[in-house]
C-alpha cells in the first residue's frame, strides 16, 4: 500500500495585506502603490467604485428626478470597460474599468430597494433585471478566466510560489526548504506546469 | 529530476479542482513521474482565502 501524502502549507507568501499578488515588477499592472504599500488594483478600485456608487445614488435620488430606464441602462453601460479590458491591458484603463464595475455593482445591489419602493416596479421586473445582469456578469467572469493576463507566464524568475522572488520566503521554514531544495536540485531550470 | 505542477487559486480566480489534481497525477504517473509531495499556498483576497496547490513529481 502506498504511503499517504499529507498536504502541507507553504509558509508565508510575503504578500503584504491587501496586495493579493506578488509585489514583484512583473505584477505592476495588478497593484496600486500608496505610502510604500501595495494594494490589489482590482479589489481596491472595485470596492472604491462600490462606495462611490452608493454615495452617488444617495445624492442623485435626493436631488434629481431619476428615470428607471436610465438607471438600468447606466448599470449595464458601466460594464462596457470591463468587457473591453481583457484586450486592453493598460493600467489606467484597468483602474477605470474596475471603478465602473464597482459603481455598476452598487446600482444592481441597490436595485431591489429603488426599483420596488422608488420606481414602484413589481418583484418580477426586478427578477428579470437582476437575472439579466447576473448572466452578463457571469459571462464576463468566464471571459476573464479565459483571457487572464498572468504575469508569471514566461517570467524568467519562475512561477509563483516557486519563483526566485518567493524563494527567500520558502527558505524560512522547514516545509519551504524542501521545495527550495527541489528547485535547486533541478539546477534552477525547474520544469513547472501551471494549471488554472 | 523534479517536475512541479501548480494549480492556481488567487485573487479573482477559482480554487483548484481536486478532480483535475487526480487527472494530472494519473497522467504524470503514466509518464513515469511519482508524486512525492503536495503543498498548499493560501492567498488572501478581500472576501476569502484562495488556495493554490503545488504538486512535486520525481522521475523514477
Amino acid at each position: 500500500m502506498g504511503e499517504k501524502l499529507k498536504i502541507e502549507n507553504i509558509p508565508t507568501s510575503g504578500f503584504s495585506k491587501g496586495s493579493h499578488h506578488p509585489t514583484c515588477p512583473r505584477h505592476h499592472n495588478h497593484l496600486i502603490w500608496y505610502n510604500n504599500r501595495a494594494y490589489c488594483l482590482g479589489c481596491t478600485c472595485m470596492y472604491s467604485g462600490v462606495v462611490i456608487g452608493f454615495l452617488s445614488l444617495i445624492i442623485f435620488f435626493l436631488k434629481y428626478e431619476v428615470n428607471i430606464k436610465h438607471y438600468i441602462i447606466c448599470s449595464f453601460a458601466l460594464l462596457i470597460p470591463t468587457i473591453i479590458q481583457p484586450w486592453l491591458q493598460i493600467k489606467s484603463f484597468k483602474i477605470l474599468s474596475r471603478l465602473c464595475l464597482g459603481i455598476s455593482l452598487s446600482l444592481v445591489s441597490s436595485s431591489f430597494y429603488f426599483m420596488h419602493w422608488y420606481f414602484n416596479h413589481n418583484f418580477f421586473d426586478i427578477l428579470i433585471y437582476m437575472s439579466s445582469y447576473s448572466i452578463l456578469g457571469y459571462s464576463l467572469y468566464m471571459l476573464r478566466k479565459i483571457k487572464f493576463n498572468d504575469p508569471c507566464v514566461n517570467c524568467p524568475e519562475g512561477v509563483y510560489p516557486l519563483c526566485n522572488w518567493n524563494l527567500k520566503n520558502l527558505k524560512t521554514s522547514d516545509v519551504g526548504c524542501e521545495i527550495a531544495s527541489a528547485i535547486e536540485v533541478s539546477n534552477g531550470k525547474s520544469d513547472i506546469l501551471i494549471i488554472d | 529530476m523534479y517536475k512541479f505542477v501548480i494549480m492556481r487559486g488567487g485573487c479573482g480566480q477559482n480554487e483548484y479542482d481536486i478532480e483535475k489534481c487526480e487527472q494530472i497525477s494519473n497522467k504524470m504517473s503514466g509518464e513515469g513521474w511519482n508524486l512525492v509531495q503536495v503543498y498548499q499556498e493560501n492567498t488572501s483576497s478581500c472576501c476569502s482565502t484562495k488556495h493554490s496547490l503545488v504538486m512535486i513529481f520525481k522521475n523514477g
